[in-house]
């Protein structure tokens, strides 16, 4: 067979391959070590004069060399007759789960305190008195107290108060995260900067804004001149990075909340929209500070709280805080 | 709290800017604003604040400094010097700082004007005669609560004083109250008139007939009248003031105020008067420094601007940078107190976003966050949703009862998350033919202490064995999370999960097993996956697969099977797995088993292998019941 003709049939036959099989036995065939007949062809002119090695030897090597591109091409091409039927079928379904928005939120929350150096701290649900209210500055007897609606343990009769320690405590569900900080506070020394996310209880009517069960994130930073004007920079730098892509303006109402002083409300504003509450914040209150044995003369600093179904309400356009609770699917699965 | 706003305006000099103007600057600097509407404006006085701002004139202070006017407060008018009676006033109870008794006489009862009726009705108040609707809004103008008995009712003269065991009143408002002898009530000689700082007693109660009276202006102790209300459960406006502190140095504009407006519009005299005030208030004086000022707030203020802030408020500037606090600021107690008060009304826009200048120490954050974020990330990689349920509900297992619960069914916190699992299941299962959920959340025991725990629900429409993907997606989890060794061990009617050779949780399966339920504890997981994981490297050679097909002894057990042909002793197998399970026409259940055998030192033979196999079909074949096919 001279070489046209069998390059001619190799291109045939490539061209009418229906699969890698065929291609094999076709690259055997011609390339095969054994008895491939391009193989053959390079062996026969070992023996060839050398002005014919010289002639035919480039045009076999390159014979050979074409075979094997146009082997390679067509099996990169895939032989498309392997695919029957209609290829804009839809992809089957492979569902991932989907994380709660209160969890996407959290996570997003911690990351970026711990981009600023805060470290991310957790503490009880079912709290003490004293730390939920007494070392915050909130006496009891004291109508401030009635700005936490709080959930209380039956003193009698539960197997906490048999508990010899615990009868004389009095125990609550935390009404929010601050005591995280306080007892922190008892077993750290400044400076610091930490933040407590978690869940906190309200004993209150549930509505599309107030739920029984919600979760928050309690901010602290202590340090020998940490200032409101600190806390402005760090509040801002958190809601900049939170709300990605939009513009974030942050402006601080007076206030009143008994564990800090001046205390203030911080509001944001996206882009041009209306102005949003998100929260309460302030300077330390000396009395908090010297409830956990820091000198207030020495350390200060700001706290700060924010809900956070509230930050995921602005933030994914939830119109009701009853349903991160809800257990609804249909609602998990959006997000 | 509702206000009157054309009656701010009269108590400020010119100027005031309208509703909504003046509502939004008070939002910034003083309190928030919940509602305008027509004359009234709803003002949220902070629970620090009843003290000054709970009344007109406090706000008109507040809004005098805002927005730079004068304050322009009704003259009060001294009463004579001498009178004729004598109105006898005891205090015998320390609760009761100062007690501001007027006897007078009065033409008739009376109704009150025009002007006054419009501001009550606006500040939410109703009109009911002369008298009452004088003390009400000398209330709602001075923040003194104010009550007035018919004097003819009354036997001897006043006393405060605890009340007697067994005591009772009934209130103007007909209610019998049974008094404690903590509760501080007004007497005269014979009997109780009223339940100091809450409520006035029906019998000396003023009616149209009334003609002569005596007005109460007093000042008590806060605790104390918060606690009675509490406890009697009767709130009212005074208690509420009360409750949150009135300064003694109001009682006497109080009872001013509400002499001069008794004679003027009921025809009134004063025939005696007393005012008891044992303990004069102490005056408050801080030293104001301007250098920690701004070391908190981070503003650069002048001293003469804050000192001219603090002066518009009513404090007093004194030598040495020392400020005087007026009387009626309780709140105003450390150095602290003034920075607000500067800052807020310099505005807190000047507060400028600084970059704080600390140490550069790396977050120490606790692992549970961390660990939290990696196993729901495994589980939702599984196709898991995730929910969150209530922390409290009406299972009792734990014993955490809750004093006051929301409602009968939610008394208890939740020992376990599947109660709240299950409701999920059950509020989806009409709208999704399968259902996979998982929550974290904490759970509590019997000692009241908590842990966090992971819980899962599969539930399928047509699978029937649902409980297996369960059981994968746990085992793959795990793994996922860390935790090396991991076994499902039957006990009773349910599969105990094993960490580490320690019970971690349990697998149950329900609905004939297309529906699952598992718990397992995470805060044991996350101390096993503390452990250090150590890679081991793949094995250079090639791994051979042998299929074994049994037919399953009567009522027998899978998992029973495998763990015999794992502890055959069989060397190099390496995993073990169920590839077909079916019910034949007779019957009976076959299982085919792939075993896996590789070494890490050769290449086994097919010889090596049949030796090892000869093994495990010892075993199968001892396993009672089994047939080998």
């Amino acid at each position: 067979m001279d070489l046209e003709e069998i390059k001619k049939n190799v291109a045939s036959e490539i061209e009418q391959a229906r699969s890698g099989d065929e291609l094999e036995a076709i690259r055997i065939k011609y390339l095969g070590r054994k008895q491939g007949l391009i193989t053959e062809a390079l062996k026969s002119i070992a023996d060839m004069p050398i002005e014919e090695k010289k002639k035919f030897g480039p045009i076999i090597q390159k014979a050979k060399a074409d075979i094997e591109a146009a082997i390679k091409f067509k099996e990169n091409e895939g032989s498309s007759d392997d695919f029957i039927g209609d290829i804009t079928l839809p992809g089957r379904k492979i569902e991932s789960g989907h994380l709660n928005p209160i969890t996407k939120t959290e996570n997003e929350v911690r990351r970026i305190f711990e981009g600023l150096n805060f470290s991310v701290i957790d503490g009880p649900e079912l709290e003490e008195e004293k730390y939920n209210f007494d070392s915050l500055n909130i006496p009891a007897d004291h109508p401030a107290r009635e700005m936490w609606d709080t959930f209380w343990l039956k003193p009698e009769g539960s197997s906490l108060a048999k508990n010899s320690v615990a009868v004389k405590k009095k125990y609550l569900l935390r009404t929010h995260t601050s005591p995280v900080e306080i007892r922190y506070m008892e077993t750290h020394e400044p400076p610091f900067q930490i933040i407590s996310p978690g869940r906190t209880f309200r004993y209150e009517a549930t509505d599309s804004t107030h739920e029984t069960n919600f979760h928050q994130l309690e901010g602290l930073m202590i340090g020998r001149d940490i200032s409101l004007a600190n806390f402005k920079f760090i509040v801002e730098e958190f809601f900049r990075r939170f709300f990605v892509g939009k513009k974030v303006t942050v402006r601080f109402r007076s206030s009143y909340f008994p564990f800090v002083e001046p205390g203030v409300e911080v509001d944001i504003k996206l882009d041009n929209g209306k102005w949003l509450e998100v929260g309460g914040a302030g300077m330390t209150h000396p009395n908090v500070l010297r409830a956990v044995k820091y000198n207030p003369r020495e350390w200060q600093g700001f706290a700060f709280g924010f809900g956070i179904e509230r930050l995921a309400m602005i933030k994914y356009g939830v119109p009701d805080a009853r349903l991160f609770m809800s257990g609804d699917l249909k609602f998990t699965k959006k997000f | 709290m509702k206000f009157s706003y054309s009656y701010i305006k009269k108590l400020v000099s010119e100027g005031l800017p309208k509703p909504q103007k003046f509502a939004d600057e008070v939002a910034m600097r003083s309190f928030e604003i919940e509602e305008i509407q027509g004359d009234m404006i709803d003002i949220k006085i902070t629970a620090n604040r009843w003290s000054d701002a709970a009344c007109h004139m406090g706000i008109a202070r507040e809004a005098a400094t805002i927005f730079g006017l004068k304050e322009n407060f009704p003259v009060i008018k001294e009463l004579p010097k001498k009178t004729k009676e004598q109105l006898k006033v005891e205090i015998r109870d320390l609760s009761c700082s100062r007690y501001f008794g007027i006897l007078m006489d009065i033409k008739n009862v009376s109704v009150s004007p025009a002007y006054m009726q419009k501001i009550l009705t606006t500040c939410g108040q109703r009109p009911i005669n002369g008298i009452v609707d004088i003390l009400n809004y000398v209330m709602l103008e001075t923040g003194q609560p104010m009550h007035a008995f018919d004097a003819d009712t009354i036997e001897g003269g006043i006393v405060v004083r605890k009340a007697k065991k067994g005591e009772k009143i009934t209130t103007i408002d007909n209610r019998e109250i049974k008094l404690r002898p903590t509760d501080t009530v007004i007497a005269d000689e014979k009997k109780v008139i009223a339940i100091a700082g809450v409520k006035g007693g029906k019998e000396t109660e003023i009616t149209s007939k009334t003609k002569r009276i005596i007005v109460e202006s007093a000042c008590f102790d806060a605790v104390s009248i918060y606690r009675t209300a509490r406890d009697i459960e009767l709130r009212t406006d005074a208690s509420q003031r009360y409750g949150h502190g009135v300064s003694p140095e109001t009682a006497r504009t109080g009872a001013l105020r509400a002499a001069a407006l008794i004679s003027e519009i009921c025809g009134g005299e004063v025939k005696g008067y007393t005012d008891v005030y044992p303990k004069k208030q102490a005056k408050r004086v801080i030293k104001f420094d301007i250098a920690r000022f701004i070391k908190i707030t981070g503003v650069d203020l002048k001293k003469t601007q804050a000192f001219s802030i603090l002066k518009k408020l009513g404090f007093k500037v004194l030598s040495d940078d020392m400020v005087e606090v007026p009387p009626q600021r309780l709140d105003v107690e450390i150095f602290e107190d003034l920075v607000e008060e500067v800052i807020r009304i310099y505005g807190l826009d000047a507060v400028v976003s600084t970059a704080p200048i600390v140490p550069l120490v790396p977050p120490h954050s606790d692992e549970i966050f961390d660990y939290k974020e990696k196993v729901k990330n495994a589980v939702t990689a599984l196709g898991f949703d995730e929910i969150y349920s209530y922390s409290f509900g009406e299972d009792e297992t734990s014993g955490v009862e809750l004093m006051n619960p929301i409602g009968q069914d939610k008394r208890f916190m939740r020992a376990s998350l599947m109660p709240g699992i299950m409701t999920a299941v059950l509020g989806n299962r009409r709208v999704f033919d399968e259902i996979r959920i998982f929550e974290i959340g904490k759970v509590f025991d019997s000692l009241g202490k908590e842990h966090y725990s992971l819980g899962f629900a599969i539930r399928s429409k047509k699978d029937e064995q649902a409980f297996r993907t369960l059981k994968g997606a746990i085992a793959e989890t795990m793994k996922a999370s860390g935790i090396v060794d991991i076994h499902f061990v039957p006990k009773a009617d349910r599969l105990m999960i094993e960490i580490d050779e320690k019970t971690a949780g349990s697998l149950k399966v329900a609905e004939g097993g297309k529906a699952a339920y598992a718990e397992i504890n995470l805060e044991i997981m996350m101390m096993s996956a503390e452990q250090e994981f150590e890679y081991k490297p793949i094995s250079q050679y090639p791994s051979v697969m042998r299929d074994i097909s049994v037919w399953m002894p009567d009522n027998g057990r899978v998992g029973d099977v495998m763990e015999s042909m794992e502890k055959a002793g069989a060397k190099d197998l390496i995993d073990t797995d169920l590839v077909d399970h079916y019910q034949g026409d007779d019957g009976r259940i076959s299982a085919t088993f792939r075993l896996i055998f590789q070494s890490y030192e050769k290449t086994l033979s097919d010889g090596e292998i049949d030796t090892e196999m000869k093994r495990i079909t010892q075993i199968l074949s001892s396993f009672p019941g089994l047939e080998i096919r």
